[in-house]
């Protein structure tokens, strides 16, 4: 079929082929032309159509190399695209990988800075930091230096190779085998730059060192000659300062060889290493320094407990040394029991702040004793306040005594009187003769009372001094005679409120004075030797504390008889409290600091070292139920070191013997753990003790086999 | 004779047939589905006004991209059309307009062109 563009060509064939049909009449001629022209026509479209095809079709195949080509282009460039997102994703994938393993070591940099705040234990800590750093970077080595101000040089405090197996410093037991490093040239001044450990220190800045061999910055003949002797080969090295807020240096921290995890090939500390272990660094550095600062505070605190114990210790020069030894014997005695594996102290241990609670426990057992009178401490004699007053009373007896002799005396001139003034004119030689006798024998007389007078004195004199003493129990016989010797009076002739003290003065208010010459009772308990508590309140409430002590009507009561009548050693009722009080002082005065938790059980331990397991000991009364183990194991101490020491002013020291066996008897009336006993003697700690701090004469056999369990 | 303006299609150009001035232009692709029913009409009228002329001016513009072999039918029909019309004693002006680097349009015009003795003819880039 011709299309619809050959209209006009159709039309004319058609005209054509109806002429031929018809054939009559026609001008072929005339039409020939006319076909001939379109036919021409035709020719020339066609051609031109062929050729506008042609050049179609050219172009057409042109376009259709070029689209190929693009094609080809396109895929090509598409196969780069997907290349390049598989790479893309090949890179994230190990972004990611980085960042789970830069993000695990962050975690282990949190958890290091976390272990770090809360480890108390110098060395410990001061390894974290050295195996913290090292497990960042897997280094096969390192170390922490610590900087020294006042020489000026940096000590290695760790140092470690894992592959050598090696360690130095620290819990390792090994101490550094290097020298403490200088920065400066001790004489010039002139810094040490060329080496890279006090270059680090000196510049604040880390040092990196890819390769020591192929490295020309630092001087590394230490760490060759290292390298040489223990047969090693560093290669990367990283040297990190520990700064300060301010930016000042206080340590160094060394690495070497960091290793590929899981080969071991040794690589340099890469640059995010680097900032890990810098991390750790700062963290460390603070952290030390905290624990620098909580340490002096420690021992700031440490220094004032010894402070008070030796001021206690020096209060009195008899009991010299006691607090100091009481700790030692104490912590020799909890350490027994800690090791002891069976019996009842099996299960007994401290960790090391119950140690440290232990020990202040132990220093400041005595603290009260602060406030306790140093007569009533070392009060040898019954008369003694502040000074014996046997020397008082003996005057009193010096006086008496001169009485005597003036009333003898007075008596013979009495008789001479009598003589002369009598009888003056009677002078018969038989008269004169009797007289002479009589006067003799009244001489005699006087003579005689006056000597029995004076030796009565001198023996009643004797016999009070003996009293003061307090070796002899004071029975009702004694008693009797000391009431009658009270009972010789004296005459005296001056005023007794003259030189008085203000508190003596207002003790004698509303006593009467008696007109001179008074008569005196040689002893006496008078009104004003009684010495009323303050007025002012009592500094504690002993009910809140559960103190179950008696406390007497009067602070004292220096009475001679009364203090005379002691029935067993020197001490009065009240002083005895005093002595007691010592112990709730401890408590109170205790109780008022405010110690952190892990040394609140200071108090407890420190206040109950004088009750027994019976429950009649003191200030609360505490038995075997209720009394801290700590608190038996000071009791023991402070009993022991008591009798064993050798500066007593009224007692001998005793031998070893002797003071255990007194200890067996605390054991056997139950004043002391009888267990915590067995232990002492059987431990041997007595003697580790003894052969520390007791004289040698002191020392003797003791039967430990005897001593324990029997008693 | 009212003016003619059809826009451009995908497949077919903007025409832009002005009678008064006698101006006539094609410009863009040309490959209808059915060219006759495109271009009849306006090759009617165009016959009809060009038959009417005597002594006038008349510009014809091809600016073509792209025409199949159907339109190029009609385009020789429209070169004959001018040269007759030119034969006449009117001044007939073709220009064939064509991108400078369009070899292809380039080549067809020329071809096209060696139709024309009368009618002036003249390649422009555009």
């Amino acid at each position: 079929m011709i299309s619809d563009s050959f209209k006009k060509e159709k039309i004319v064939l058609e005209t054509s082929e109806g002429l031929l049909e018809c054939s009559e009449g026609v001008d072929y001629k005339s039409e020939f032309d006319k076909l001939l022209k379109q036919y021409k026509k035709l020719l020339k479209t066609t051609d031109r159509l062929m050729r506008v095809s042609d050049s179609n079709e050219n172009r057409l195949k042109q376009v259709n190399i070029q689209v190929s080509r693009q094609q080809h282009e396109l895929e090509k460039n598409h196969a780069e695209l997907s290349q390049h997102a598989e790479v893309l994703e090949a890179k994230v994938a190990d972004r990611t990988k980085d960042l789970k393993a830069a993000q695990e070591k962050l975690e282990k940099l949190v958890e290091i800075g976390i272990a770090l705040s809360k480890e108390r234990n110098l060395n410990r800590f001061k390894e974290m930091i050295l195996s913290g750093a090292k497990e960042l970077t897997n280094a096969d080595g390192g170390g922490l230096l610590l900087f020294d101000e006042a020489s000026e040089t940096l000590r290695y405090e760790l140092f470690g190779v894992d592959s050598l197996d090696l360690h130095f410093g620290g819990n390792s037991g090994r101490t550094i085998p290097f020298e403490p490093i200088l920065l400066r040239d001790p004489e010039t001044s002139r810094p040490y730059y060329f080496n890279i450990i006090p270059h680090t220190a000196l510049t604040r800045r880390t040092v990196s060192i890819p390769q020591i061999r192929e490295s020309s910055d630092f001087d590394f003949s230490d760490i060759e000659a290292f390298d040489k002797s223990f047969d090693y080969r560093s290669q990367s090295y990283l040297a990190v300062p520990l700064k300060k807020n301010e930016g000042e240096v206080v340590g160094l921290l060394v690495l070497f060889n960091a290793r590929v995890k899981g080969t071991g090939r040794v690589i340099p500390f890469s640059h995010e290493m680097t900032g890990f272990v810098e991390g750790l660094a700062s963290q460390a550095a603070v952290a030390l320094i905290n624990q620098q600062l909580l340490d002096s505070q420690q021992q700031l605190l440490d220094s004032l407990i010894r402070l008070i114990a030796s001021a206690i210790d020096a209060k009195s020069p008899y009991t010299g040394g006691h607090c100091e030894r009481v700790v030692v014997l104490s912590e020799m005695l909890a350490r027994a029991a800690c090791q002891s594996e069976t019996g009842p102290w099996a299960d007994f241990d401290m960790h090391e702040s119950e140690w440290r609670e232990f020990k202040i426990a132990a220093w400041l057992h005595d603290c009260g004793k602060i406030t306790t009178p140093e007569y009533v401490v070392d009060k040898a004699t019954k008369l003694e306040t502040i000074y014996n007053r046997i020397h008082e009373v003996r005057t009193r007896f010096e006086v008496l005594y001169r009485d005597c002799f003036i009333e003898y005396q007075k008596a013979l001139l009495e008789m001479e009187k009598d003589d002369t003034e009598l009888h003056p004119d009677q002078k018969s030689e038989l008269e004169t003769e009797q007289k002479k006798q009589l006067k003799v024998q009244r001489q005699a007389q006087l003579q005689k009372e006056l000597d029995e007078k004076l030796n009565r004195l001198q023996d009643d004199f004797s016999f009070v001094a003996n009293c003061n003493v307090g070796g002899e129990f004071m029975d009702e016989n004694r008693k009797k005679r000391l009431d009658q010797i009270a009972l010789i009076t004296w005459e005296r002739h001056f005023d007794d409120r003259l030189g008085l003290s203000q508190a003596e003065l207002y003790r004698l208010k509303g006593i009467p004075q008696h007109s001179l010459p008074a008569v005196e009772n040689l002893l006496s308990d008078r009104k004003e030797h009684l010495i009323p508590t303050p007025d002012v309140s009592s500094p504690y409430d002993a009910k809140q504390y559960g103190f179950q002590v008696k406390e007497p009507e009067y602070m004292f009561n220096n009475g001679e008889c009364y203090n005379l009548k002691i029935a067993k050693g020197t001490l009065t009722e009240e002083e005895r409290f005093k002595i007691i009080e010592h112990a709730i002082q401890t408590i109170v005065m205790l109780d008022k600091l405010p110690f952190p938790r892990n040394l609140s059980q200071v108090v407890e331990i420190a206040g109950a070292h004088h009750e027994t397991m019976a429950g009649n000991g003191y200030p609360k009364k505490l038995d075997g139920a209720t009394i801290p183990l700590k608190a038996r194991i000071l009791a023991i101490a402070d009993v022991f070191e008591a009798l064993t020491a050798s500066d007593r002013p009224y007692k001998k020291a005793k031998t070893l013997s002797e003071a255990i066996r007194i200890l067996g008897f605390m054991k056997k009336d139950r004043h002391i753990d009888p267990d915590l006993f067995d232990l002492f003697v059987s431990n041997g700690v007595y003697d580790q003790y003894a052969r520390r701090y007791l004289n040698k004469d002191q020392i003797d056999e003791v039967d430990v086999a005897t001593l324990c369990g029997k008693c | 004779m009212e003016n003619i303006r059809i826009s451009p299609t995908e497949r077919t150009p903007e025409i832009n047939f002005d009678f008064t001035q006698n101006i006539f232009n094609i410009t863009g692709e040309s490959y209808p589905e059915d060219v006759n029913a495109f271009y009849d009409n306006i090759m009617e009228k165009l016959k009809i006004h060009l038959a009417g002329l005597s002594d006038a001016s008349v510009e014809l513009n091809f600016e073509l991209i792209y025409f199949n072999s159907s339109t190029a039918k009609i385009l020789m029909e429209l070169f004959d059309l001018m040269e007759e019309t030119a034969e006449k004693g009117n001044k007939v002006v073709v220009n064939w307009i064509h991108e400078e680097d369009d070899d292809h349009m380039e080549e067809l015009g020329e071809e096209f062109g060696e139709d024309l003795e009368v009618a002036e003819f003249n390649m422009k880039v555009k």
